[in-house]
């Protein structure tokens, strides 16, 4: 099982957590659209599920693994910058284009669209919970706001789902080019979690800890606090 | 026959004067009151059908919704398109289209009420979904994006 060229990347909860979160964010982008009253009711739980499995990456975001912490993956805008600049002229396929640095993890860029593309869940989720159709369905924290201000945020909420769609495009978009024209296999490892060692000329790594329990023990403390706010606070 | 005529004419336009309302704040106003009361009562049948009380109450509810539906048609006369309200111009502009969504509205609640007088669980969903679809379909057509 254990291949001497790969290192293990991605931690299980990671790689979870992003299998979750695309088929929950996928329902409710299709029953958010559709609005229908049963398809409503599972937008919602869907929607509690988005904001639990957020606030877990958030979290894990500082007690993960290596490639899982912020830290290692946000970095400077300089850095990002060059790093726009190598792929740009790997794709020009100029000849005097300096390397990409390696990274194993999330590269600059996508380090920053990570945090983009929670940062406008997180915002939906939450926007969600105050949300209205006017006819049947309400957040249960609706109550919590005004009427005109849950308007507002509905308006908000409809305009994020709009943003959402763009966004996921472009990090399709983005994962294609690293596979098809950059022949950076990231597709795959998200899956695995493990990467070839030789594709990144590193030659040395090791696997990252995976910490299963911890990330067991955050999530279902994750979920009951998400439990209690949509529950027990409404009304 | 000058007496007939005149009285044609009278009735042509008083016909007229009945379609663009002549106190478009007032018509505005009070529609959105009738909205509220099926907002109202809409939000009292889903806690009816969410919660399990009152559930003695969803005949009345169901019949004071189809009440009000019937009234919907009446609500949005010609001129009363004032810039503070949520109703768009396409109400009428496209006044067939419109009427036909109202009739959807009617027709919806008055299935709505008859299931529920029914008692049958089944048919009060599948009605409920019918008539929350009536809404919708109204709104998202005719109605400002909040």
């Amino acid at each position: 099982m254990k291949d001497s060229r790969t290192t293990l990347v991605w931690d299980v909860a990671t790689r979870l957590f992003h299998v979750f979160l695309l088929a929950l964010v996928s329902v409710c982008l299709y029953t958010g659209l559709s609005g229908g009253l049963d398809e409503m009711d599972l937008h919602m739980v869907c929607g509690y599920g988005v904001l639990a499995l957020i606030l877990f990456r958030i979290i894990w975001g500082f007690a993960g693994s290596t490639h899982a912490r912020f830290s290692s993956f946000v970095v400077s805008p300089a850095r990002t910058l060059r790093h726009a600049q190598g792929i740009y002229a790997r794709l020009r396929r100029n000849p005097r284009s300096r390397e990409i640095a390696p990274s194993l993890g999330h590269n600059p860029m996508g380090g920053y669209s990570v945090i983009m593309m929670l940062l406008l869940l997180l915002a939906q989720a939450t926007t969600g919970l105050f949300a209205s159709d006017d006819i049947f369905i309400e957040g249960p924290l609706m109550h919590l706001v005004s009427d005109d201000q849950s308007q507002t945020l509905t308006g908000f909420h409809k305009l994020f789902s709009k943003v959402i769609m763009v966004i996921i495009g472009l990090h399709v978009f983005a994962v294609v080019c690293h596979e098809i024209f950059l022949k950076d296999r990231i597709l795959i490892p998200m899956v695995t979690g493990r990467k070839r060692l030789e594709e990144h000329s590193i030659s040395d790594a090791r696997d990252v800890n995976q910490k299963p329990l911890l990330a067991l023990v955050l999530f279902a403390l994750v979920v009951l606090a998400v439990y209690v706010l949509v529950d027990a606070l409404w009304w | 026959m000058t007496k007939v005529i005149r009285v044609l004419t009278f009735l042509l336009l008083s016909s007229a004067t009945t379609t663009a309302t002549a106190n478009p704040e007032g018509e505005a106003r009070y529609r959105q009151g009738v909205m509220k009361s099926v907002g109202g009562h809409m939000t009292a049948i889903g806690m009816i059908m969410r919660q399990g009380i009152h559930t003695d109450a969803l005949k009345f509810h169901a019949d004071a919704m189809a009440s009000l539906a019937k009234q919907s048609k009446n609500i949005y006369p010609e001129g009363s398109d004032v810039s503070r309200s949520e109703a768009l111009p396409a109400i009428w502009e496209q006044a067939k289209a419109f009427q036909k969504a109202t009739q959807r509205f009617i027709d919806a609640s008055e299935a709505f009420a008859e299931a529920a007088g029914s008692g049958d669980q089944r048919a009060v969903g599948q009605a409920l979904r019918g008539l929350g679809g009536s809404c919708k379909g109204c709104h998202d057509d005719f109605r400002a994006e909040s």
